[in-house]
Protein backbone atom coordinates (compact mmCIF):
# COMPACT_ATOMS: atom_id res chain seq x y z
CA UNK A 1 0.00 0.00 0.00
CA UNK A 2 1.62 3.51 -1.12
CA UNK A 3 0.55 6.83 -0.32
CA UNK A 4 2.71 9.64 -1.54
CA UNK A 5 0.73 12.73 -0.52
CA UNK A 6 0.82 13.19 3.22
CA UNK A 7 1.53 16.80 5.05
CA UNK A 8 3.13 17.30 8.36
CA UNK A 9 3.39 20.39 10.78
CA UNK A 10 5.36 21.77 8.52
CA UNK A 11 2.49 22.66 6.24
CA UNK A 12 0.04 25.73 7.88
CA UNK A 13 -2.73 23.47 7.12
CA UNK A 14 -1.60 20.43 8.51
CA UNK A 15 -2.39 19.16 12.43
CA UNK A 16 0.29 19.65 15.01
CA UNK A 17 0.40 16.27 15.24
CA UNK A 18 1.49 15.17 12.48
CA UNK A 19 4.94 15.00 12.90
CA UNK A 20 7.51 12.78 11.00
CA UNK A 21 7.25 10.16 13.68
CA UNK A 22 3.44 9.95 14.38
CA UNK A 23 2.81 9.96 9.96
CA UNK A 24 5.44 6.95 9.87
CA UNK A 25 4.20 5.15 13.09
CA UNK A 26 0.76 5.22 11.95
CA UNK A 27 1.28 4.78 8.45
CA UNK A 28 3.18 1.34 9.61
CA UNK A 29 0.13 0.11 11.95
CA UNK A 30 -2.16 0.68 8.52
CA UNK A 31 0.17 -1.49 6.42
CA UNK A 32 1.10 1.27 4.23
CA UNK A 33 4.86 0.47 3.51
CA UNK A 34 5.41 3.24 0.96
CA UNK A 35 5.00 7.00 1.86
CA UNK A 36 6.22 10.43 1.17
CA UNK A 37 5.64 13.74 3.08
CA UNK A 38 4.43 16.32 0.26
CA UNK A 39 4.46 19.79 2.41
CA UNK A 40 3.86 23.17 0.68
CA UNK A 41 6.61 23.94 -1.16
CA UNK A 42 8.77 22.48 1.53
CA UNK A 43 10.95 19.90 2.67
CA UNK A 44 12.09 20.34 5.78
CA UNK A 45 10.81 17.48 7.86
CA UNK A 46 11.86 15.57 4.94
CA UNK A 47 15.08 13.78 6.58
CA UNK A 48 13.58 12.81 9.60
CA UNK A 49 10.57 11.58 7.94
CA UNK A 50 13.00 9.44 5.84
CA UNK A 51 15.15 8.02 8.19
CA UNK A 52 12.06 6.86 10.74
CA UNK A 53 10.67 5.07 7.56
CA UNK A 54 14.13 3.39 7.15
CA UNK A 55 14.30 2.55 10.23
CA UNK A 56 10.41 1.06 10.48
CA UNK A 57 11.49 -1.16 7.18
CA UNK A 58 9.24 1.46 5.01
CA UNK A 59 10.07 2.66 1.45
CA UNK A 60 10.37 6.81 0.91
CA UNK A 61 10.16 9.02 -1.55
CA UNK A 62 11.90 12.79 -1.25
CA UNK A 63 8.42 14.81 -2.14
CA UNK A 64 7.12 18.17 -1.91
CA UNK A 65 3.98 19.65 -3.35
CA UNK A 66 4.61 22.76 -5.58
CA UNK A 67 2.31 25.10 -5.54
CA UNK A 68 3.16 26.65 -9.11
CA UNK A 69 2.38 30.37 -10.59
CA UNK A 70 -0.77 29.03 -12.68
CA UNK A 71 -2.03 28.26 -8.51
CA UNK A 72 -1.78 24.40 -9.93
CA UNK A 73 -0.74 21.87 -7.02
CA UNK A 74 1.73 19.40 -8.50
CA UNK A 75 3.66 16.53 -6.30
CA UNK A 76 6.97 16.05 -6.77
CA UNK A 77 9.19 13.13 -6.43
CA UNK A 78 13.08 12.14 -5.93
CA UNK A 79 14.89 9.68 -4.40
CA UNK A 80 17.97 11.91 -3.62
CA UNK A 81 17.29 14.54 -1.14
CA UNK A 82 20.26 16.87 -3.06
CA UNK A 83 17.52 16.15 -5.95
CA UNK A 84 14.74 17.82 -3.86
CA UNK A 85 16.89 20.29 -2.25
CA UNK A 86 17.89 21.49 -6.00
CA UNK A 87 14.27 22.10 -7.13
CA UNK A 88 12.95 23.47 -3.60
CA UNK A 89 15.68 25.70 -3.39
CA UNK A 90 14.16 27.72 -6.90
CA UNK A 91 10.54 27.03 -5.70
CA UNK A 92 11.77 28.48 -2.16
CA UNK A 93 13.92 31.61 -3.73
CA UNK A 94 10.63 32.71 -6.07
CA UNK A 95 8.23 32.29 -3.57
CA UNK A 96 6.48 35.75 -2.33
CA UNK A 97 8.24 36.79 0.55
CA UNK A 98 5.19 36.96 2.76
CA UNK A 99 5.48 36.78 6.68
CA UNK A 100 3.18 33.24 7.96
CA UNK A 101 0.52 34.56 10.50
CA UNK A 102 0.08 31.39 12.52
CA UNK A 103 -3.37 32.89 14.16
CA UNK A 104 -4.42 32.49 10.53
CA UNK A 105 -3.12 30.58 8.40
CA UNK A 106 -2.00 27.69 10.79
CA UNK A 107 2.40 27.22 12.55
CA UNK A 108 4.90 26.11 10.50
CA UNK A 109 6.95 23.33 12.48
CA UNK A 110 10.18 21.93 11.68
CA UNK A 111 10.55 18.65 13.47
CA UNK A 112 13.10 16.17 14.24
CA UNK A 113 12.94 12.72 14.49
CA UNK A 114 12.21 12.78 18.19
CA UNK A 115 9.36 15.45 17.84
CA UNK A 116 11.44 18.45 19.34
CA UNK A 117 11.03 21.65 17.41
CA UNK A 118 13.95 22.61 15.56
CA UNK A 119 12.51 25.69 14.03
CA UNK A 120 9.48 27.22 12.42
CA UNK A 121 9.65 28.29 8.50
CA UNK A 122 8.81 32.35 8.85
CA UNK A 123 7.38 32.89 5.25
CA UNK A 124 3.91 31.66 3.95
CA UNK A 125 3.86 28.46 2.32
CA UNK A 126 0.74 28.78 1.47
CA UNK A 127 1.62 30.49 -1.64
CA UNK A 128 2.23 30.05 -5.57
CA UNK A 129 5.95 30.56 -6.10
CA UNK A 130 6.37 32.19 -9.61
CA UNK A 131 7.38 29.61 -11.57
CA UNK A 132 5.44 28.08 -14.41
CA UNK A 133 4.36 24.67 -14.57
CA UNK A 134 6.21 24.31 -17.85
CA UNK A 135 9.51 25.31 -15.84
CA UNK A 136 8.86 23.08 -12.66
CA UNK A 137 8.25 20.44 -14.84
CA UNK A 138 11.32 20.88 -16.03
CA UNK A 139 14.07 21.27 -13.71
CA UNK A 140 11.85 18.57 -11.98
CA UNK A 141 13.25 15.93 -15.00
CA UNK A 142 16.19 17.67 -15.46
CA UNK A 143 16.84 16.22 -11.61
CA UNK A 144 15.75 13.11 -12.01
CA UNK A 145 12.29 13.34 -10.21
CA UNK A 146 8.70 12.99 -11.28
CA UNK A 147 5.47 15.15 -11.04
CA UNK A 148 2.29 14.57 -10.51
CA UNK A 149 -0.95 16.65 -10.77
CA UNK A 150 -2.70 16.40 -7.36
CA UNK A 151 -6.24 16.47 -7.34
CA UNK A 152 -7.19 16.84 -10.50
CA UNK A 153 -10.86 16.66 -10.26
CA UNK A 154 -10.80 19.15 -6.99
CA UNK A 155 -12.85 22.60 -7.75
CA UNK A 156 -9.28 24.60 -6.26
CA UNK A 157 -5.70 23.75 -7.43
CA UNK A 158 -6.03 21.23 -9.53
CA UNK A 159 -4.86 21.53 -13.04
CA UNK A 160 -8.17 20.92 -14.60
CA UNK A 161 -9.82 23.70 -12.20
CA UNK A 162 -6.62 25.93 -13.06
CA UNK A 163 -5.74 25.98 -16.89
CA UNK A 164 -8.95 23.80 -17.84
CA UNK A 165 -7.42 20.38 -19.19
CA UNK A 166 -4.35 18.47 -18.68
CA UNK A 167 -1.85 19.75 -21.76
CA UNK A 168 -1.75 16.57 -23.96
CA UNK A 169 2.18 17.22 -24.53
CA UNK A 170 2.91 17.00 -20.57
CA UNK A 171 5.20 14.75 -19.25
CA UNK A 172 3.13 13.16 -15.96
CA UNK A 173 3.41 9.44 -15.64
CA UNK A 174 0.66 9.79 -13.28
CA UNK A 175 -2.50 12.14 -12.46
CA UNK A 176 -3.63 11.88 -9.02
CA UNK A 177 -7.35 11.51 -8.02
CA UNK A 178 -8.99 12.72 -4.74
CA UNK A 179 -9.79 10.31 -2.11
CA UNK A 180 -13.37 11.20 -2.93
CA UNK A 181 -13.69 10.72 -6.82
CA UNK A 182 -13.67 7.64 -9.56
CA UNK A 183 -11.50 7.10 -12.08
CA UNK A 184 -14.36 5.55 -14.13
CA UNK A 185 -16.31 8.59 -13.47
CA UNK A 186 -13.90 11.25 -14.55
CA UNK A 187 -13.19 9.17 -17.78
CA UNK A 188 -16.70 9.33 -18.55
CA UNK A 189 -16.29 13.31 -18.00
CA UNK A 190 -12.96 13.68 -20.09
CA UNK A 191 -12.46 11.04 -22.36
CA UNK A 192 -9.43 12.91 -23.58
CA UNK A 193 -7.78 11.01 -20.04
CA UNK A 194 -8.83 7.27 -20.70
CA UNK A 195 -5.12 6.27 -21.39
CA UNK A 196 -3.23 7.74 -18.31
CA UNK A 197 -2.33 6.17 -15.40
CA UNK A 198 -4.06 7.66 -12.21
CA UNK A 199 -2.74 7.10 -8.64
CA UNK A 200 -5.39 7.98 -6.01
CA UNK A 201 -3.22 9.06 -2.06
CA UNK A 202 -4.67 10.73 1.03
CA UNK A 203 -3.78 14.26 1.26
CA UNK A 204 -3.64 13.72 4.72
CA UNK A 205 -3.50 16.81 6.84
CA UNK A 206 -4.88 14.67 10.13
CA UNK A 207 -3.36 11.52 11.66
CA UNK A 208 -6.96 9.63 11.17
CA UNK A 209 -6.55 10.74 7.44
CA UNK A 210 -3.42 8.45 6.26
CA UNK A 211 -3.95 5.96 3.84
CA UNK A 212 -7.66 7.25 3.58
CA UNK A 213 -6.99 6.25 -0.30
CA UNK A 214 -3.44 4.66 -1.48
CA UNK A 215 -2.41 2.71 -4.29
CA UNK A 216 -1.39 -0.62 -4.80
CA UNK A 217 1.59 -1.32 -7.10
CA UNK A 218 3.59 -3.76 -8.33
CA UNK A 219 7.18 -2.61 -7.67
CA UNK A 220 10.75 -4.06 -6.82
CA UNK A 221 12.12 -1.74 -5.05
CA UNK A 222 10.21 1.90 -3.62
CA UNK A 223 12.25 4.00 -6.55
CA UNK A 224 11.48 6.72 -9.09
CA UNK A 225 12.75 3.86 -11.97
CA UNK A 226 10.25 1.83 -10.82
CA UNK A 227 7.30 4.32 -10.77
CA UNK A 228 8.56 5.30 -13.85
CA UNK A 229 8.20 1.92 -15.37
CA UNK A 230 4.30 1.41 -13.70
CA UNK A 231 3.32 4.20 -15.47
CA UNK A 232 3.98 2.29 -18.72
CA UNK A 233 3.04 -1.10 -17.26
CA UNK A 234 7.20 -2.44 -18.37
CA UNK A 235 8.85 -5.39 -16.98
CA UNK A 236 5.50 -6.51 -15.08
CA UNK A 237 5.55 -2.86 -13.07
CA UNK A 238 2.62 -1.69 -12.68
CA UNK A 239 -0.60 -0.01 -10.79
CA UNK A 240 -2.83 -2.90 -9.58
CA UNK A 241 -5.59 -1.00 -8.03
CA UNK A 242 -6.50 2.56 -6.28
CA UNK A 243 -8.63 1.80 -3.31
CA UNK A 244 -10.23 4.14 -0.01
CA UNK A 245 -9.77 2.60 2.93
CA UNK A 246 -12.52 0.61 4.90
CA UNK A 247 -13.18 2.11 7.82
CA UNK B 1 -16.68 48.03 -30.02
CA UNK B 2 -13.58 48.34 -32.20
CA UNK B 3 -10.37 46.66 -30.92
CA UNK B 4 -8.42 49.14 -32.17
CA UNK B 5 -10.17 51.35 -29.75
CA UNK B 6 -9.53 49.37 -26.79
CA UNK B 7 -6.04 48.84 -27.60
CA UNK B 8 -5.90 52.58 -27.53
CA UNK B 9 -8.32 53.55 -25.08
CA UNK B 10 -6.34 51.03 -22.46
CA UNK B 11 -2.85 51.55 -23.81
CA UNK B 12 -2.35 47.99 -24.93
CA UNK B 13 0.67 46.31 -26.26
CA UNK B 14 -0.33 44.18 -29.50
CA UNK B 15 1.49 40.86 -29.03
CA UNK B 16 -0.67 39.27 -31.55
CA UNK B 17 -3.13 40.13 -34.26
CA UNK B 18 -6.70 38.76 -34.54
CA UNK B 19 -8.57 38.34 -37.15
CA UNK B 20 -11.84 40.05 -35.93
CA UNK B 21 -11.95 44.09 -35.65
CA UNK B 22 -15.44 44.58 -34.23
CA UNK B 23 -16.08 43.12 -30.25
CA UNK B 24 -19.49 42.41 -28.30
CA UNK B 25 -18.97 41.50 -25.09
CA UNK B 26 -15.95 41.18 -22.13
CA UNK B 27 -15.37 38.59 -19.36
CA UNK B 28 -12.69 38.45 -16.66
CA UNK B 29 -11.51 35.56 -14.98
CA UNK B 30 -8.45 33.80 -14.00
CA UNK B 31 -9.25 30.26 -13.57
CA UNK B 32 -9.89 28.31 -16.72
CA UNK B 33 -12.07 25.83 -15.75
CA UNK B 34 -14.47 28.87 -15.14
CA UNK B 35 -13.81 30.79 -18.29
CA UNK B 36 -14.77 27.59 -20.48
CA UNK B 37 -18.19 27.39 -18.35
CA UNK B 38 -18.97 30.82 -18.58
CA UNK B 39 -17.74 32.96 -21.14
CA UNK B 40 -19.62 34.85 -23.97
CA UNK B 41 -18.22 34.43 -26.94
CA UNK B 42 -16.99 37.22 -29.47
CA UNK B 43 -15.66 38.76 -26.62
CA UNK B 44 -12.30 40.25 -24.83
CA UNK B 45 -11.09 37.58 -22.18
CA UNK B 46 -9.05 39.97 -19.01
CA UNK B 47 -6.78 37.36 -17.02
CA UNK B 48 -3.50 37.02 -15.04
CA UNK B 49 -3.34 33.72 -16.30
CA UNK B 50 -0.76 32.92 -19.31
CA UNK B 51 -0.39 29.19 -19.29
CA UNK B 52 -0.35 28.37 -23.05
CA UNK B 53 -4.01 26.78 -22.47
CA UNK B 54 -5.51 30.21 -22.80
CA UNK B 55 -5.27 30.29 -26.42
CA UNK B 56 -7.03 26.78 -26.50
CA UNK B 57 -9.49 28.02 -24.88
CA UNK B 58 -10.25 31.27 -26.19
CA UNK B 59 -10.41 29.16 -29.73
CA UNK B 60 -12.74 26.42 -27.77
CA UNK B 61 -15.08 29.28 -26.86
CA UNK B 62 -14.58 31.27 -29.47
CA UNK B 63 -13.20 34.58 -27.62
CA UNK B 64 -11.53 36.96 -29.93
CA UNK B 65 -8.73 38.93 -28.05
CA UNK B 66 -7.04 38.28 -24.51
CA UNK B 67 -5.58 40.98 -22.31
CA UNK B 68 -3.13 39.69 -20.23
CA UNK B 69 -2.87 42.45 -17.11
CA UNK B 70 0.54 40.99 -16.35
CA UNK B 71 4.46 42.52 -17.75
CA UNK B 72 5.80 38.79 -18.79
CA UNK B 73 4.04 36.74 -21.44
CA UNK B 74 6.07 33.70 -22.44
CA UNK B 75 7.17 33.29 -26.46
CA UNK B 76 5.09 30.28 -27.32
CA UNK B 77 1.68 31.76 -26.19
CA UNK B 78 2.23 34.60 -28.45
CA UNK B 79 3.18 32.17 -31.47
CA UNK B 80 0.10 30.24 -29.95
CA UNK B 81 -1.93 33.06 -30.68
CA UNK B 82 -0.79 34.18 -33.59
CA UNK B 83 -1.13 30.91 -35.17
CA UNK B 84 -5.08 30.90 -34.04
CA UNK B 85 -5.57 34.89 -35.07
CA UNK B 86 -6.75 36.05 -31.69
CA UNK B 87 -5.46 39.27 -30.37
CA UNK B 88 -3.47 38.76 -27.55
CA UNK B 89 -2.93 41.94 -25.89
CA UNK B 90 -0.81 43.24 -23.18
CA UNK B 91 -2.15 45.66 -20.20
CA UNK B 92 0.12 47.45 -17.27
CA UNK B 93 -2.85 48.14 -15.45
CA UNK B 94 -4.37 45.62 -13.25
CA UNK B 95 -7.37 43.60 -14.36
CA UNK B 96 -9.89 45.21 -12.38
CA UNK B 97 -9.46 48.59 -13.76
CA UNK B 98 -8.88 47.19 -17.48
CA UNK B 99 -12.13 45.43 -16.75
CA UNK B 100 -13.96 49.00 -15.65
CA UNK B 101 -12.67 50.52 -18.52
CA UNK B 102 -13.69 48.06 -21.14
CA UNK B 103 -16.93 47.69 -18.67
CA UNK B 104 -17.26 51.59 -19.02
CA UNK B 105 -16.67 51.48 -23.17
CA UNK B 106 -19.43 49.13 -23.25
CA UNK B 107 -22.11 50.98 -21.55
CA UNK B 108 -21.32 54.21 -23.98
CA UNK B 109 -22.25 52.31 -26.81
CA UNK B 110 -25.28 50.99 -25.03
CA UNK B 111 -26.70 54.26 -24.51
CA UNK B 112 -25.89 55.61 -28.01
CA UNK B 113 -27.29 52.87 -29.79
Amino acid sequence: MTDLHIHSTLSPCGSLEMSPKRIVERAKILGINFISITDHNAIKNSIPARNLSKKYGMGYLYGMEVQTEEEIHILTYFDNYSELLNVWNMVYEKLPDIENKPDYFGDQVILDEEENIVGFEEKLLLNSSKISLEDLCKIVQENNGIAIPAHIDSATYGIISQIGFVPHDSFFPFLEISCEHKEKKLIDELSYLKNRKFVSFSDAHYVNEIGKCYTIFELELPTIPELLMASKDLNKRKVTDIARRQT
Amino acid sequence: MLIKDVIKLLNLKVYSEGDNLNIEDAYTSDLLSIVIANAPKNSIWITVQKHINIVAVASLKEISAIIITEDYIPEEVIKKAKEEKIWLLGSKEDSFTASGKIFKILQDEKIHD
